[in-house]
Formats: C-alpha cells, structure tokens, sequence
C-alpha cells in the first residue's frame, strides 16, 4: 500500500534531485551554445549573409572551432576545409568567404 | 549588432574593411575575457586585411586599447599590418621595451621581432638582450636584428668620420651611443655559436671596434670569439683584416703586436698585402710610425713585397720613405727599397732611387743600373744621379748610352757627367801636350760640355797654383775671359807670381775698377813678367789717362818691361815713345837692344825700317843683328803679300 502511495513522489524526487544535478550542469552550455548561436547569427547577418548561409557559418562554427564559434569571422582559413566540413557547396562557400572577407 | 554597411558601388576591398571594422566593433563589445582570443586568432591569421583591420582596433584610442597584444603577436604579421604600426612605433617599442627588460616575458619573442622590425640603431641595447636567451627562436631574432643595427651604425660612423674635421669631429648621438654600448655587451657576452657571425660585424666595422674588442682580446684571449676573430683575420676581407692587423701591430701591449704580426707572417695573398701597405702607409701617429718603423725584421713588409706593383702612387712613396727610415741592416732596407724600382710609376721609381741615395747603395748599384736601362725618364734622372754620386768607377760606362737619350734633361746630365771625367782627363794630361792640342781638345770639350767653364772656374777657384795656372791657360785657349771674368780678376791678385802674370796677361780690366786698381799694383810688381803684362793690360784699355801711369816703366829696371812700356805709350798716342824706342834701340845693353828691335818690329812707326838698317849696320851684337834681319824679313814678306 505503502509502496503503491510512495512510487509517483519517489519518481518525482529521483526527477528533481536528476534535475538538480543535470540542470546545473547543461544548462550553462546551453545558455553558453545559445549565446554563441545568437552572436553568429547577429554577425552573419551584420555581414550580409543570408539564412542558408548563415546556418553553414554556424556549422562550420561548430565543427572547426566549437571553442571560439566566432572566428569564423576573423580567420579566413578555417574556410579553406569548410565544403569538406560542412558538406555546403563550394558556390555558397566561396560567396560567404567572400562577404565575410573579400 | 551593427548592421551591415555595405556602400552600394563601393570595391570589393573596402566592402570587405567595412565588414570586418563591423566585426571587430561587434567583438569589442564581448567581455575582455571573450573578446581577447578572436582578436589573437585574427592577429595570427596570415591575411593582410584581417590582421591590419585587427591591428587598427586594438589600437585606436579607448578603454579597449590593447597595444601589448598587437606586440605579443608581432612575430605573425605581415607588411600590411606592419605599415598600419608604423604611426605607433614609439609606443609599441616602448611596450616591448617593458616586456624585454621585465624578464623572461612567455611571448617576448614579438617583442623582439618588432624592436628588430621596427627599432633604429639604439634598439641594440634591447635587442643585445636576447642574444644569450635560451629560446633559440628568440636570440636568433635578436642576434640578426643586432646585426642590423651594427652594420647600420658602422656605415653611418664610416660616413661621419669621412665627413669629420677637426673643426667638426664626427661625434655619437644617443641611438649610436646605445649601439657602440650594446657592441661591447655583444662583444663580452657573445655565444660561442654566434662568434663567427660576430666576427662578420667587427670585420665591417674595422678598425673603429677595436677599443671593445681590445678588452675582449686583453681579458680573455682564449674565448671563442677572439679565436674566431684572429682566424677571421687570416681568412676575412682583406681590407678590414689588414687595418685590424695594423692597428695591432702598433698597439701598445706586446700580446695584441704578436697577434698582428703572427698574422703579417703568415697571410700572404695580394689583396691582404696590398691593403696592408696601404694602410701602414696611412699611418701618421708619431707613435704608430714609430712603432712600424722600429721592428728589425719589419713584420708588415711580408705580405707587401708581393703587392708593391698594385700600390698606388702616393703609398708606395710613403712606404720608400719609411722603409728608408727602419731600423735594420743597411744592405736588407737596399733590398726592400729595390723592390719598388718595378713599380710601374715613374715618381715612385725616382723616390725609390733617391731614398737608394741617401742610403749610399751599400749593397751594389746593379738595380739602379738597371733602371737606367729601362726605367722612366724621372727614375733615370734620379739613378744618374745616384751613379754619378756613388758609382765613379762605373760612371762612364753606365752613363754614356744616356747621351743619345731623347730627354733633354737626361741627356745634359750624362753629358756633364762623363765630361767631367773627360775634362778631369784633358787636365791631367795638359803638360804633356803642345799649344795646338791643348787648343784642339779645349775646344773639342767645350763644345760637348755646357759646363765646361763652370769647371775652369772650378779650377781657377783650387788651392794648388798648379791648377790655377792650368785653368788660365785653358780660358787662354778658349777666349773665355769675359765669361770668366770675375773669377779672373780675383787672380790678378793672386799670390803666386805666375798665376798673376797670366791673369793680368789675360783678363780685360776696362770698366773695372778694381781691376785698374790691382793693374797699378801690378805695375811695381817685384815679378818682371807681372809688370810687363799689366803694361800690356794697360795697353789693351786704350786710354790716353792711362800714359802718366806707363811712362815711368821706361826706366825700368827690365829691358821687356820698358819695351812693353814704350809699345804701350806709342799705341797710346804719347808722342816721346818713338824716341823711347830709338834711345833703347842704341842702349849700351845688349838685351835692351834686343827689347827695342822686337819693339820697333810690332809697332813700325815711321822710317823704322831705316832706323833697324842703321842700326844692324852698327850693331855688335849678333843676336841682335839676326833679330833686325828676322823683322825686316817679315816687314818684305807681308810687303810682298799684301796688294
């Protein structure tokens, strides 16, 4: 009986006290891959990039340099491997590289 | 986030500027922990316009300015982001400045990049810092940049010196003073691994290094580099090894002198000799001079024997000089000086022959004979002289092919030489001949001898009467006695009787008046023959005054004298001397007698001949009688050949 009442507040203290673990854990990398995704973004856009161009600069973001995701925009190198990295066309390549850098 | 300003029509660079301003103002923003990796990532990314852009940013006035970034990173940047510093220079070399003397800054090797990047010729005082870090990326930036600034500061010290006066010594402004102080840092404080380039520097600096590096041979002479330096001498550029070696070898400590001529002993190509000759000719310091010159066996001239032909003109000269000035066996400083009688130069032939001179050629004349042969014409000039000088044995010989030389000069020069000896012979020889070879062979000399009369003067000036008698007779032969007057009328006075019977016989006195004075004197002459020959001096004046004088000597005591007196009183117009002639013509005295038919002979005035007719018609005396006969013979003969 005991046992029957207890299950749904003994799931529900596993879920918090899981939370209470993870949570605090995650969400800082969350907040932190949301703060960068967003300044990628503001960037892109600032550059004159377009929305699908945009979202191969956030990839490349990730994939070469996911500790400073914004470098993208100041070394022009990490474009040199970005249609092997991205899987993006060397066309949409070229004119971000472009935008971004002349 | 700014948004994108991207001028409409605008190239596609300063679209791109326009965007990464944008972007590196959007960084700017972040948090300086955030902010400060993206702007290292673009300072180190090899792209002119992301790392000048980035530059631009993190210089620009603000609380963002991070200028000790911009350093750190020095070493990636290339020439577009350099150019975008220079305005910052003195900041950035002043932050540099910081981190290089702050210690073992982790990113100093920027630092050093750009003070060697960017620094003038006093930054070796920083860059000299780095050449002793263990990172070997940074004291070799160091070292190349120190380089630099030495092989900047040696041609600029060069220049002022050349530039320098005494009015205006070349002196050192700051930056110099901090590279001539970061030299001598290099200097003591040098690796091993960096001795040889070191030596490199001091080879281009010449000379002007050698207070440093005299510490640094004195202190410690078996360090690398000093060994380095002393084989670099051997080996290195000819013209700085020589005034390296020069300068020690006149240096003051005998330790830098061994070294200097342990290297003139043993390095023997040309160039090096040349450069050494040249420089020891350069030498003027009383002291260096001295110091060249008093060495017995003279180190320096072992490399120079064999470059004296390639010295130039004023050197060589020098050299003759000072090699005539050594110390050291006469013969072996010949030898030395013989070597620049194959000089090319004419001048420097001559000077070699006239130092030969004044060393008096001790070791033979052979050299000099030779360049008499083919030498030019200053240098034969000179050996003629020497030869004349010092070799009279062998004058004649050498001197005689120089007659027939083309040079004027040369040639009166051998001319006069070999006729002294001819004239030295035709004296010697003058007793034995008769009048007319005397008179021939005078002639002869004097026509091939411009200086033949200086020499008769010569001998009318000789202690020995003997000589002076000879030298009368000679101007006799010649009618030289109105060019050597002067001399002549000195011996008018001369003590030897004879001598001044000659003079007085020869010389015109006319006009002198010293002359008439001593003629007077020599008329009481206790010598008859000087009384008779001022008599014909006085007759050859033709002056009337001069009868007074004359007309007492027809009561002299000698029967030539009184004759001379009544030919030179008839020649003068004095009316008595006709009955003068005619009382002696009728003297008890034989050999008045005789006087007074020579006389009568030579001036036949009026019915002389009736008078020695008369006379021999009378005349006791047979020398007397065969005197008339011979005067009238010869009046008949030039009776008969005359028209």
């Amino acid at each position: 009986m005991i046992a029957a009442v207890e299950w749904p507040a003994l799931v529900s203290l596993v879920v918090v006290l899981l939370a209470a673990v993870v949570v605090p854990i995650l969400w800082p990398r969350l907040a932190a891959w949301q703060r960068d995704r967003r300044q990628c973004f503001e960037l892109a856009r600032g550059s004159g990039l377009d929305a699908g161009e945009t979202r191969v600069v956030w990839r490349l973001a990730r994939l070469a340099t996911p500790q400073l995701p914004l470098a993208v925009f100041v070394r022009p190198s990490l474009w040199d491997v970005a249609v092997a990295r991205t899987g993006a066309s060397p066309a949409i390549v070229d004119a971000i590289r472009t935008k971004l850098f002349g | 986030m700014p948004s994108p300003r991207r001028p409409k029509g605008g190239d596609r660079h300063s679209t791109t500027t326009v965007s990464l301003a944008d972007t590196f103002a959007y960084l700017q923003g972040l948090p300086p922990a955030r902010c400060e990796p993206y702007f290292a990532a673009a300072l180190q990314e090899e792209h002119p316009v992301v790392q000048a852009s980035a530059v631009k940013w993190l210089l620009q006035p603000g609380a963002n300015r991070r200028p000790d970034l911009v350093v750190d990173h020095f070493a990636a940047f290339g020439t577009a982001a350099q150019q975008v510093l220079l305005p910052y220079r003195d900041e950035l070399l002043g932050v540099a400045r910081v981190k290089i003397v702050g210690g073992r800054d982790v990113r100093r090797l920027g630092a050093f990049q750009l003070v060697a990047a960017l620094g003038d010729v006093g930054s070796a005082d920083l860059l000299v810092v780095g050449i002793t870090d263990p990172n070997v990326m940074v004291a070799d930036v160091a070292f190349a940049g120190l380089v630099e600034r030495f092989r900047q500061y040696a041609k600029a010290r060069k220049e002022a010196l050349a530039r320098a006066t005494p009015d205006a010594p070349a002196t050192r402004n700051a930056a110099q003073e901090a590279a001539w102080q970061a030299l001598g840092t290099a200097l003591r404080s040098c690796p091993d691994e960096r001795a040889e380039a070191l030596c490199e520097v001091m080879f281009e600096f010449g000379p002007l290094v050698m207070p440093h590096l005299r510490g640094v041979l004195l202190s410690r002479p078996t360090a690398t580099l000093c060994r380095a330096f002393v084989r670099s001498l051997g080996v290195g550029p000819a013209t700085a090894a020589a005034q390296f070696v020069v300068q020690l070898v006149v240096d003051r400590d005998p330790n830098l002198q061994r070294i200097g001529q342990q290297v003139l002993r043993d390095r023997r190509d040309p160039d090096f000799g040349r450069e050494v000759g040249r420089e020891i000719a350069a030498v003027r310091d009383e002291r260096a001079t001295t110091a060249i010159r008093n060495p017995r066996e003279v180190p320096w001239w072992g490399p120079v024997q064999h470059a004296v032909a390639e010295l130039d003109a004023d050197c060589a000269r020098r050299l003759v000089g000072i090699l005539g000035e050594v110390r050291g066996e006469p013969q072996q400083r010949q030898a030395w000086i013989e070597t620049f009688l194959r000089h090319p130069d004419g001048d420097v032939q001559a000077t070699a022959v006239k130092a030969l001179h004044a060393l008096g050629c001790p070791g033979g004349t052979d050299a000099v004979a030779a360049l008499l042969r083919d030498g030019s014409v200053v240098a034969q000039r000179a050996a003629a002289q020497l030869v004349a000088a010092l070799a009279p044995g062998q004058r004649v010989a050498l001197l005689t092919p120089l007659l027939g030389s083309n040079d004027r000069e040369l040639r009166q020069l051998a001319v006069r030489e070999v006729s002294k000896i001819s004239f030295a012979r035709y004296l010697d020889r003058f007793d034995t001949m008769d009048e007319a070879s005397r008179a021939v062979a005078a002639k002869a000399l004097a026509k091939i001898d411009a200086q033949m009369l200086d020499r008769i003067a010569e001998e009318i000036g000789a202690l020995d009467p003997e000589r002076r008698l000879k030298a009368l007779r000679i101007v006799d032969v010649l009618d030289a006695e109105k060019d050597l007057r002067q001399p002549l009328l000195e011996l008018l006075d001369d003590p030897d009787r004879r001598v001044r019977a000659t003079a007085i016989r020869i010389v015109e006195v006319s006009g002198s008046y010293e002359g008439v004075k001593v003629l007077l004197a020599a008329l009481s002459d206790p010598d008859r023959r000087v009384r008779a020959n001022a008599v014909e001096a006085f007759e050859e004046l033709a002056d009337p005054r001069c009868v007074q004088v004359l007309v007492p000597l027809l009561r002299d005591r000698d029967n030539r004298v009184r004759a001379n007196a009544a030919k030179a009183l008839w020649h003068l117009g004095w009316p008595e001397a006709r009955s003068a002639m005619l009382d002696m013509l009728h003297s008890g005295d034989e050999l008045a007698r005789l006087s007074a038919v020579w006389v009568i002979g030579a001036v036949r005035f009026p019915d002389a001949k009736a008078a020695l007719e008369a006379r021999e018609a009378v005349e006791p005396a047979g020398r007397v009688r065969a005197k008339i006969r011979e005067v009238l013979c010869a009046w008949s003969n030039a009776a008969e050949v005359l028209p």
